[in-house]
């Protein structure tokens, strides 16, 4: 049996060549294909090589899988994947976090960005005080006091 | 294994680029990433991490505002769909809004900030993912082109553009994210108007064929067909994105089924009466029964009024998010209540409910109706006017007391008056769940002492008991001593809101009482149902006596009747171990003689040396308004300064029905008699014209000569003989002299005359 491989093109111009089921995850990909289908080579001009390998990675992890589920050892295989998203994710810096929401988004890798951003919402966001979520996101107050102080007010009863 | 081998290249010229790579991407950090994406991450967070995120910048505050990040929260399966309840409980004139919160049995409704603007009725609901629109409606009874919008992220409420027309009981619905209003105005031009949530914008929607009659129900079904059905059954249809003119369709077979038409699939439901719910296809219009009702409706849908078992009737039926009917109504006492169905079509083509949600149990009225219904009874009373004396003057003021539960104490104008412990009406009745009421009011000052022999006090006091039209009698007040100012524990009726059940004769209640019976409580050993008596830790009185008072001029002792709403002065004194009670009349000096005059050793009852003087009053099944209308206490009967009687506010009158009666007979007495002198007057004007003496021509020249019989009489000295000149055949001619001194001749004509 004779698997297909796509070639993947990084911004940097590193090359990819990954098993069509792996990179058909990706939403856009597809399209692409049908678009440039002279060409083997696809170019995805969003991504940097480094972050191209990172979804390469989780593809290539979750298409094992996949595959490999007969059945029988579904429940366990899906505990040892979310497993294995957690340390994929534990293992990244927040740029890299970033960049890969990005990839995910413009490749469309639907599970990727969805695990990414459950991620970024309960590592940076989820429980924090309003400080900790500006010192975590690097973010600039952009509030003058008054308007910290009618925000407040009107947040008394907004979010109950 | 070919694949392998790529792989591991792939890894090596991934690792030996990214050294050189680092330091030249550009680290994108959150504040890069674009909205869409950040209100994903958001999306993810629960809702009450919003209130610290909205926080953190405007961008965020907008961000956790917009309806995206409502959108994205359904899309993930975040958002909890909510049931928001929209509803007015008359006589209130404004709306409510609630939200169905809660998982399973602890679901309630929460109130959430309402709409003042928004119209009482008649408005149509547009609910969209992040919000829902109220549009138009009636104001005083005029359609409005008001929308407004509640938004269900935050709870706030804003004006959105109105409609070009008012409308009231349009029918609107939402197809491709649009909303379409059609209906619910008399201009048959701008029939239909669309609004677009994205521009914020209304357009009128005009079609070539447009149902000239009004639209009665409408529903879309799977977003894409507006369904409508007008007044008289015809039916229509419309596919606002394929063509721009309405179809006819059916005719309805079963006219007025069209109650909350709410499209589930591909089938069309509404509610029909008594408890059912009705199916239909949209384009046949039969309306056919949802099975599997039956014990819903035995068991929830029904009650028991009077001994009759009623059904109630579903007040709303909808859909939810899950595609479950959810119905509401509402059982006796103002309950409301929602049960949820799943909905299966069977073979045959008959369509099966099955309860699959929880039972809402809401009680329909919030405590703040609750306190309205209070407020709104609450009466023209009261600034207080009592003068406490120790010596010097020391209160005279209403702060110096203490009212507890139904005093009511409200200044208005210059009437002092002060009342506790009365039913106001029988609806509060119904509403509170209890007709016994009671009330207290102490001096808030302790009344101390240092030993039993100088315990002495002297007290006056004027109250009124009223009785309440309608109702028979009441259970009275009583002047108190008691040890503490609270008496929350103690029961209303004849325990006169003293005592209860338990601590009713016993040694350790520390109360001492004046009490002014005005029912007999056999229970008591009272003597009868209008009797003064001195109750000690208990109400069977230790010594009583009819009420009456020793009248000075009479020598003898005259009955009052305490409950005849004339105020009744009371003088309460004790010295030297003896308690002594008068009573008498407003305008009546202090009787010489007390009506009771005991010995009693007030210091065993308050071992603290300690007491707290005051009134305690209530009501039970016997109803009656209890006022004090002044009070004056002192430590001796020496220094009490004597309340100025005369100077003493009005107590209030309580017209009965049948008063109001007389005095409409007054009216119509009146009126009567008006129009018995009308026609008097009429008849005597009437024979004046018919008897008027006809003048003749020569009058109008020399003026009347005519003169009365009377005046004749006189000048004749009534026809004297003396006078008498002569005798024709028609009669005497007598002479005579007018008081002008006129001589003259009268004639007098005889009756037997030829």
């Amino acid at each position: 049996m004779s698997k297909k491989n796509i070639v993947l093109k990084s911004s940097n111009g590193i090359i990819f060549e990954v098993e069509e089921a792996v990179a058909l995850q990706s939403e856009t990909i597809p399209y692409m294909i049908e678009d440039d289908c002279a060409n083997d080579t696809i170019p995805l001009a969003n991504v940097t090589g480094d972050i191209l390998a990172l979804v390469i990675e989780y593809c290539k992890k979750h298409v094992v899988v996949a595959d490999g589920d007969g059945g029988g050892s579904s429940s366990s295989s899906q505990e040892d994947l979310k497993n294995w998203d957690a340390q994929f994710m534990n293992d990244l810096d927040q740029s890299k976090i970033f960049n890969l929401l990005l990839a995910a988004d413009f490749l469309n890798i639907k599970t990727l960005f969805d695990l990414t951003c459950q991620f970024v919402a309960d590592t940076m966001i989820k429980g924090k005080s309003v400080e900790e979520v500006r010192r975590t996101l690097n973010i600039e107050k952009d509030y003058t006091s008054e308007e910290e102080a009618k925000a407040r007010q009107e947040n008394e009863w907004a979010f109950k | 294994m070919r694949s392998a081998i790529r792989e591991e290249t792939m890894m090596y010229n991934y690792n030996s680029k990214r050294r050189k790579k680092t330091k030249k991407a550009a680290s994108p950090s959150w504040s890069s990433l674009p909205d869409a994406v950040a209100v994903s991450c958001l999306a993810r967070v629960s809702k009450s991490d919003y209130k610290a995120v909205s926080l953190v910048s405007k961008r965020h505050r907008s961000l956790v505002a917009s309806p995206e990040l409502c959108h994205a929260r359904t899309l993930i399966g975040c958002a909890e769909a909510s049931f928001y309840v929209c509803l007015r409980v008359s006589p209130d004139p404004t709306t409510q809004w609630f939200v169905l919160t809660g998982a399973r049995r602890r679901r309630r409704l929460r109130p959430i900030p309402s709409n003042p603007c928004q119209a009482p009725d008649s408005s149509s609901f547009v609910a969209v993912d992040w919000g829902i629109y109220v549009i138009g409606g009636l104001v005083d009874g005029d359609p409005t082109s008001d929308v407004w919008f509640l938004d269900c992220f935050s709870h706030t409420w804003r004006q959105v553009p109105s409609m070009n027309m008012a409308r009231a009981s349009a029918s609107a619905s939402l197809v491709d994210g649009k909303i379409y209003v059609v209906g619910g105005c008399a201009d048959s031009s701008n029939w239909a108007e669309v609004f677009d949530p994205k521009t914020q914008t209304w357009l009128n929607y005009t079609t070539p064929e447009m149902p000239q009659s009004i639209i009665h129900q409408s529903e879309v079904i799977e977003e894409k067909k507006v369904y409508a059905v007008d007044e008289e059954g015809q039916s229509f249809y419309l596919s606002p994105s394929e063509c721009k003119s309405w179809t006819r369709g059916r005719r309805e077979t079963k006219p007025g089924n069209r109650n909350d038409w709410c499209a589930i699939g591909k089938l069309l439901y509404c509610r029909g009466t008594r408890g059912r719910i009705l199916w239909c296809e949209p384009d046949e219009l039969d309306w056919k029964e949802v099975k599997g009702l039956e014990n819903l409706q035995d068991s929830l849908l029904c009650g028991w009024r009077r001994k009759t078992k009623v059904k109630y009737d579903i007040s709303k039926l909808c859909c939810n998010s899950a595609g479950n009917i959810v119905i509401f109504w509402t059982s006796q006492s103002l309950v409301l209540r929602a049960a949820e169905f799943s909905l299966e079509r069977r073979e045959g083509g008959e369509v099966w409910a099955s309860l699959s949600g929880q039972v809402l149990f809401t009680k329909l009225i919030p405590s703040q109706s609750h306190s309205a219904l209070r407020t709104q009874d609450s009466f023209r009373i009261v600034r207080f006017s009592v003068s406490v004396t120790n010596g010097s003057k020391i209160a005279s003021d209403l702060d110096d007391l203490i009212c507890s539960s139904d005093l009511h104490l409200k200044s208005t104008g210059d009437r002092p008056l002060y009342r506790w412990g009365c039913q106001s009406s029988s609806q509060r009745t119904v509403a509170v769940g209890s007709g016994q009421r009671m009330g207290h009011a102490f001096f808030k000052k302790p009344f101390e002492f240092t030993s039993p022999e100088s315990l002495s006090f002297s007290t006056h006091f004027v109250c009124a008991l009223v009785p309440k039209p309608g109702f028979i009698g009441g259970h009275g007040i009583a002047f108190v001593l008691s040890a503490s100012m609270d008496l929350t524990n103690a029961d209303a009726t004849q325990f006169l809101g003293l005592f209860n059940i338990s601590t009713q004769g016993s040694s350790s209640s520390h109360i001492v009482a004046v009490e002014l019976d005005t029912a007999l409580s056999a229970e008591f050993d009272d003597i009868n149902a209008n009797h003064v008596g001195i109750d000690v830790n208990g109400l069977m009185s230790i010594t009583s006596s009819p009420a009456a008072y020793f009248s000075e001029i009479k020598g003898k002792n005259e009955s009052i009747q305490l409950l005849s709403g004339d105020p009744i002065q009371v003088w309460v004194d004790y010295e030297g171990n003896v308690l002594n009670v008068s009573l008498a009349p407003r305008k009546t000096h202090k009787p010489s003689k007390p009506l009771l005059s005991r010995s009693i050793n007030l210091s065993e009852s308050f071992p603290d040396k300690k007491m707290f003087l005051g009134f305690s009053g209530a009501t039970g099944t016997l109803i009656s308004y209890q006022y004090i209308l002044g009070w004056s206490l002192s430590r001796s009967t020496v220094s009490l300064q004597a309340l100025d009687v005369t100077n003493l506010p009005r107590v209030p009158r309580h017209r009965s029905k049948n008063e109001k009666l007389s005095t409409l007979l007054i009216v119509l007495l009146i009126l009567l008699a008006a129009l018995v002198f009308l026609a008097l007057g009429a008849a005597y004007v009437y024979r004046r014209r018919k008897y008027a003496e006809i003048r003749e021509e020569w009058e109008k020249e020399y003026g009347p000569h005519r003169f009365s019989y009377k005046a004749l009489y006189n000048a004749t000295k009534g026809f004297n003989k003396d006078g008498l000149l002569g005798k024709g055949g028609f009669g005497e001619v007598y002479g005579g002299t007018l008081p002008s001194n006129e001589q003259i001749a009268v004639k007098r004509v005889s009756h037997d005359a030829e």
